[in-house]
């Protein structure tokens, strides 16, 4: 009881972006991502008693998420006793990825007028500890391919959506030994993950946002065309049509 | 002559800026483009006939892609995306249409006599415009 009215207490003076305070965090995370905002739903925060910390460790010597905000949770509460803390990230275990995400989003937003590659590259350093070594450096490059030209981006009217990124990342982490796929945006900043089997034969992965994606396949390789889409459920690859879910692996 | 056909043994060109790219996993290199590279609106998909020049000395890509340059800035990162129309005629459009691609040269500022256009497919055609992107042959600017 009292680290939940410790908690209160503290969150409630903490300058949170997208008005989470307290409680409230058992209802929901907006994070805002440029016009869109993708609704992260939380669920149940959980009662605050002591327990295994669930604390990811960054692979990449970057500080992960759940680092970042201890760091901003202690900035903010220097008076906020170690055992209360303990007690308070307790009960937070089952929301680190979430935080990850939010923290990352977080980081990646301050100050605004930063480089759009450096915002993303801040944003894959945080929510790292969430992809293995392949995915985290492939990444990189494909971030770099697409967004280094700021110019082009402005020009092209596309903004690249911070929600979709982390949908991909959580796409990745939540289904373990896939091949890396090949990276594009769409038109609405969509970030678009595509396998290529073979010369003229795709699969393309749309993340809307952080919970919806849209998969599309064509093989134009042989005498008759192959075709197929659907919805992709963010945990499990396995609901891409059977024909086609053997693309996505090495 | 604007509406002509484009014979099917010919090709067309699209410039492609950056973002529209698909980048390769491992070598971060660029292996296709998104189908959002072709920007459909009602009239089509923007183009240029590879073969308008054909025939000439410095050869027809060379020729395309001095047009391309003349309608518009071409950076280094940018590259045109290179496709058979008889390929594009052999894919299906929506509610059972087909595609074909025909001659609509510009004039004014925008002048450009080899600019044609892709029919039969729009912005909402989704399946389309992905299907058309398999068919690309991604090549750095002459």
């Amino acid at each position: 009881m009292y680290a939940e009215h410790l908690l209160d207490r503290e969150l409630s003076g903490l300058s949170l972006p997208f008005g989470m305070r307290g409680r409230a965090l058992s209802a929901e995370t907006a994070f805002a991502d440029n016009d869109h905002a993708s609704r992260l739903r939380l669920g149940g925060v959980g009662s605050l008693t002591a327990g295994t910390i669930n604390r990811p460790r960054s692979t990449h010597g970057a500080p992960t998420g759940w680092e970042l905000f201890q760091r901003t949770l202690r900035g903010s509460t220097g008076s906020l006793p170690p055992r209360a803390f303990e007690q308070f990230a307790s009960g937070f275990s089952p929301l680190v990825q979430a935080f990850e995400i939010w923290q990352a989003a977080t980081t990646a937003f301050t100050p605004a007028s930063r480089r759009t590659l450096d915002r993303f590259r801040d944003m894959l350093n945080v929510l790292c500890t969430s992809v293995d070594d392949n995915h985290f450096r492939a990444l990189h490059k494909q971030l770099t391919a697409l967004l280094d030209d700021e110019q082009e981006l402005a020009d092209a009217s596309v903004r690249p959506s911070m929600a979709s990124f982390a949908g991909l990342i959580q796409f990745l982490q939540r289904n373990k030994g896939l091949k890396h796929p090949g990276l594009s945006l769409d038109q609405q900043g969509r970030f678009v993950a595509v396998w290529q089997p073979r010369n003229r034969a795709k699969i393309s992965i749309t993340f809307k946002g952080l919970t919806s994606a849209n998969w599309i396949a064509i093989d134009r390789s042989g005498p008759e065309a192959m075709r197929g889409s659907g919805a992709v459920s963010m945990m499990a690859a396995g609901t891409i049509d059977e024909r086609f879910c053997g693309w996505l692996l090495p | 002559m604007k509406g002509d056909r484009i014979p099917s043994k010919h090709h067309v060109g699209r410039h492609c800026t950056p973002s529209r790219l698909l980048i390769h996993e491992e070598t971060g290199l660029i292996t296709g483009i998104d189908p959002s590279a072709f920007r459909a609106d009602s009239d089509g998909i923007s183009v240029n006939w590879l073969e308008y020049h054909e025939g000439a000395e410095t050869g027809s890509f060379a020729d395309m892609c001095g047009l391309m340059k003349a309608a518009r800035k071409v950076k280094l990162t940018d590259r045109v995306a290179v496709m058979a129309v008889k390929e594009i005629e052999a894919t299906p459009g929506v509610n059972g249409g087909s595609l074909h691609v025909e001659h609509d040269p510009l004039d004014g500022q925008q002048l450009n006599p080899g600019h044609s256009l892709i029919k039969g497919v729009g912005p909402d055609d989704t399946d389309v415009l992905h299907e058309l992107s398999v068919l690309v042959d991604v090549r750095v600017f002459a």
